[in-house]
């Protein structure tokens, strides 16, 4: 059931409808439990075991933790549950990766097995893992219910492409009452068609673009090619980030405030800077559950560059189960790597890098890297790449419509809401004022006003002007309407 | 209940107010009353912001719909006269299209009276509400005609959707409406959809095919539409046109941009596709005799080794075991890729190489169409 379908508005509906029905919080929780198992079994019924299992594993291994002192036992069960995560994962995602792999290096020709991907699985194994090791670290309490922690990990909005929900974000607020109200309607509705909009309006335009030029890039010139890896620089970030403001805007309407995953990554002036700013759960477990216990920053420079390097190359191969993605992977951890060891060893000197240079060097890096994203295989990066170095340059010279209408919008809003955000944060830490407008922008007594969401993070339209609504409004439907692809294509993110 | 105010003399007010048997009387100190006022003209104010707010908020949505109105006038919008019909498109490319009522498509060029024509027939591709009437297969035919010294005019006449079996149908129609000794018919591999089960449109009588079915526009040509004066009003609005064309889209998926390849569909239901082209080759030999030429436009080649589809392959060869003149435009399609660097499907703002045949398709179409009369 994808997002952008009619189904799922119809479900959507159906859930709320229950939701306002229910008397209690406890019917309230349990009806979302069941909708989610809907959720996810409307794919297939099978995938349902599957979820099952980390429910009930993780949880009992929870409890196994925190009910002993015993050192080794509390390792015992939390390699216990990480083995079972991890050895789902590597089963249903990797093993034909593996298998094939070992086959050609062996120089054989290796059956395929025919295993199903399950939507979603690399997403919620990371969260039940997290679960646990949270609980080993002493940083959580373990939940004592298993219906509430079963509704934590089917929990439906984010269950299948994030944004990775940590248990210690989720379970304290599974003391609302999630009654359905207005206030948090108004603002969850405009995530949801924010979200809608940068998927149906942005990256499925871009879509038909990028799969035609990935289809045949040998026929197609440098400048096309150049702008095909724009388009799909942002046609993964609209909709990747689409899927995420739907999830946070339906998750706020439910009553649940789910943690950012973007925040205008494509301003970065530094490749450190775009992994705080893209997939921001995703980054932040990587950060938390893999390179802090490899050694972090604490065990010398090298180790260091090292650490980050493997973090990289492993977050790429959690994208999927192609030797493309870990070079991906091991693209970004190279760039980290030499960005941290540039700012070692100017610490002292206080060189900076101009920002403009810092961003362009940053946003070409990244297209590079998307190249490998994207193709279906090494052959296909590598002549992609060779074009875009300008190498065997001639070709096409296809100039795409909607990608030079829809680059001034995502430009604006990047530009808009750093602005705004930067300029009242550094305001305040400087104790002064910031700019009137921006100040006003931020704080919401403009006419319009782009603030923060105040746990998303995500920047929400929110017209306090009747005029400026129904300008806005009416102008968002014609739009809509009219200019929306037809086909809508999956969300990129699912196959992970 | 009942009430009953006595106003007296200030700083005091009295109400009284009668309960049934009982009676009420209330004294009230004067920043009483004056709170009550104030309270009371707050509500009012209340009401009448709240009041004002909708009206804004539909001044806000009227201002939407003009600017959208305005934008979309120029590529938007279908206008009928007597004269002509012009039809804006904005879906797939950008373009103003001319037609005559009897159905022709305008070529921009001036029309010499009792001179030689051809007439070009087909789908969508002819039909061509992408491409301006200047760039079409016609116009560009005309113009290199006219260039070589031939003083002719070319007709084209295309509908969306037509198939084979609506071109036999329609044959005589074209033949007794476009008196030509040269009707060169433009097919893609959609044109090969028609059933051959249950629901046939063609059906073979003791050797002679026969074509069964409605196509509206090319029996009576295009005539003002459906629904009045005011509907044609309507349709002039680039706002509701636009709506209406994309709620049609909607309702009609087959209609999806025009970039579903018809591959999938051939052959139908399973019927033979060697019968099923066989047939449709018989049938349009039958209804136009020596007149008939067919070009055919495949999708987009992107190498010379690229196999040929089915289509095009089983096409040929039955034109040639027919005795039909037939040839494809895959050759000068690759030619203008690998030389030229140029598409011959696809514009700006739909999927490159699909859908439709731009305006160098259009060129491609018209050359060969040229080389062959220039070769008779």
């Amino acid at each position: 059931m994808v997002f952008t379908s009619l189904t799922f508005v119809e479900f959507f509906l159906v859930v709320l409808i229950a939701l306002a029905l229910c008397r209690t919080r406890w019917q309230r929780q349990l009806a979302i439990l069941l909708s989610s198992i809907f959720f996810y079994g409307y794919w297939n019924s099978w995938y349902l075991f599957l979820l099952a299992t980390p429910s009930v594993i993780d949880y009992y291994c929870a409890l196994r933790i925190s009910g002993t002192q015993v050192e080794k036992r509390r390792k015992f069960w939390l390699t216990f549950s990480v083995v079972s995560n991890l050895g789902l994962l590597g089963y249903f995602k990797y093993a034909n990766f593996f298998v094939h792999s070992f086959g050609q290096l062996l120089g054989r020709d290796v059956p395929v097995l025919h295993i199903l991907l399950p939507v979603g699985i690399s997403f919620y194994t990371f969260k039940t893992m997290s679960y646990t090791i949270d609980v080993y670290r002493r940083h959580i309490e373990p939940c004592h219910s298993w219906w509430k922690y079963a509704m934590f990990v089917t929990y439906f909005p984010e269950l299948v492409a994030g944004p990775i929900v940590r248990a210690s974000v989720f379970l304290p607020q599974m003391t609302r009452s999630l009654k359905p109200s207005w206030p948090r309607a108004y603002v969850g509705l405009q995530l949801v068609a924010l979200g809608f909009s940068k998927k149906l309006l942005i990256a499925d335009r871009l879509a038909t673009f990028v799969d035609a030029v990935f289809a045949h890039p040998p026929i197609y010139s440098t400048g096309t090619i150049w702008s095909a890896v724009v388009a799909y620089s942002l046609q993964i970030y609209c909709d990747f980030s689409g899927y995420s403001d739907i999830a946070i805007g339906v998750s706020r309407i439910i009553g649940f405030d789910l943690p950012e995953n973007f925040n205008m990554p494509y301003s970065s002036t530094s490749i450190t800077e775009f992994w705080r700013r893209w997939h921001i759960t995703l980054s932040q477990w990587l950060r938390d559950y893999l390179y802090i216990p490899l050694g972090g920053n604490r065990k010398g420079k090298f180790r260091t560059y090292v650490n980050l390097t493997i973090t990289m190359l492993l977050g790429g191969l959690w994208h999927g189960a192609n030797w493309t993605f870990v070079v991906w992977g091991a693209m970004h951890g190279f760039a980290l790597a030499l960005h941290k060891f540039w700012m070692d060893i100017n610490k002292d000197k206080g060189i900076k890098i101009p920002g403009f240079l810092g961003w362009s060097m940053t946003y070409v890096w990244v297209c590079f890297a998307w190249v490998l994203f994207r193709a279906q295989n090494f052959s296909t990066a590598v002549l992609i790449m060779r074009k875009m170095l300008f190498i065997d340059s001639v070709g096409v010279e296809y100039v795409y419509f909607w990608l030079f209408a829809i680059i001034p919008f995502v430009v604006l809003a990047h530009l808009l809401g750093r602005y705004v955000n930067d300029g009242v944060e550094a305001a305040g830490r400087r104790k002064m004022y910031a700019p009137l407008w921006a100040e006003r922008l931020y704080t919401g007594t403009s006419r319009f006003a782009i603030r923060p969401h105040p746990l998303a993070g995500t920047y929400a339209l929110i017209p306090t002007n009747s005029f400026a609504l129904g300008l806005l409004l009416t102008g968002w439907a014609i739009v809509f309407y009219l200019f929306t692809a037809l086909d809508s294509s999956p969300f990129i993110y699912f196959q992970f | 209940m009942c009430a009953l105010e006595l106003q007296c003399a200030d700083p005091v007010k009295i109400r009284v107010r009668a309960y049934g048997d009982r009676i009420k009387v209330k004294k009230m100190a004067q920043q009483l009353v004056a709170e009550e006022r104030s309270i009371r003209a707050s509500r009012t104010r209340k009401v009448r912001k709240h009041r004002h707010a909708w009206f804004w908020f539909f001044c806000g949505a009227g201002v939407a719909v003009l600017a959208a109105e305005l934008l979309l006038h120029p590529i938007s919008g279908k206008y009928e006269t007597p004269a002509e019909i012009e039809i804006r498109n904005f879906r797939e490319g950008q373009a103003s299209t001319h037609f005559l009522p009897n159905g022709l498509r305008l070529t921009g060029n001036p029309q010499i009276p009792g001179a030689q024509a051809v007439l070009i027939i087909g789908d969508s591709h002819v039909e061509a509400f992408q491409i301006p009437d200047d760039q079409t297969m016609g116009a560009r035919l005309e113009d290199k005609l006219r260039a070589s010294g031939k003083q002719w005019n070319a007709w084209q006449y295309g509908w969306s959707g037509a198939e084979g079996a609506d071109y036999i149908f329609a044959a005589p129609m074209f033949l007794e409406k476009f008196p030509t000794p040269y009707i060169f018919l433009t097919m893609n591999d959609g044109d090969f959809r028609t059933n051959l089960g249950e629901q046939a449109r063609i059906s073979d009588h003791n050797g002679t095919v026969v074509a069964e079915g409605l196509v509206p526009n090319a029996i009576r040509g295009r005539e003002p539409s459906f629904g009045g004066h005011l509907a044609r009003k309507m349709k002039e609005s680039g706002l509701i046109y636009g709506a209406a064309l994309r709620f049609q889209l909607d309702l009609k998926p087959q209609w999806k941009e025009h970039t579903a390849s018809a591959q999938d569909a051939f052959p139908p239901n399973g019927a033979s596709s060697v019968e099923l082209m066989e047939m449709i080759v018989r049938g349009l030999k039958q209804q136009y005799g020596d007149k008939l030429r067919i070009v055919y436009m495949p999708p987009q080649p992107f190498s010379a080794s690229e196999p040929l589809e089915p289509a095009e392959s089983l096409l040929i060869a039955q034109c040639r075991a027919q005795g039909v003149q037939c040839r494809s435009i895959r050759d000068r399609m690759i030619h203008e890729l690998t030389v030229n660097h140029q598409l011959s499907r696809g514009f700006s703002d739909t999927e490159p190489a699909k859908g439709h045949l731009n305006a160098r398709g259009h060129q491609l179409v018209a050359d060969e169409i040229f080389d062959w009369l220039n070769s008779n």
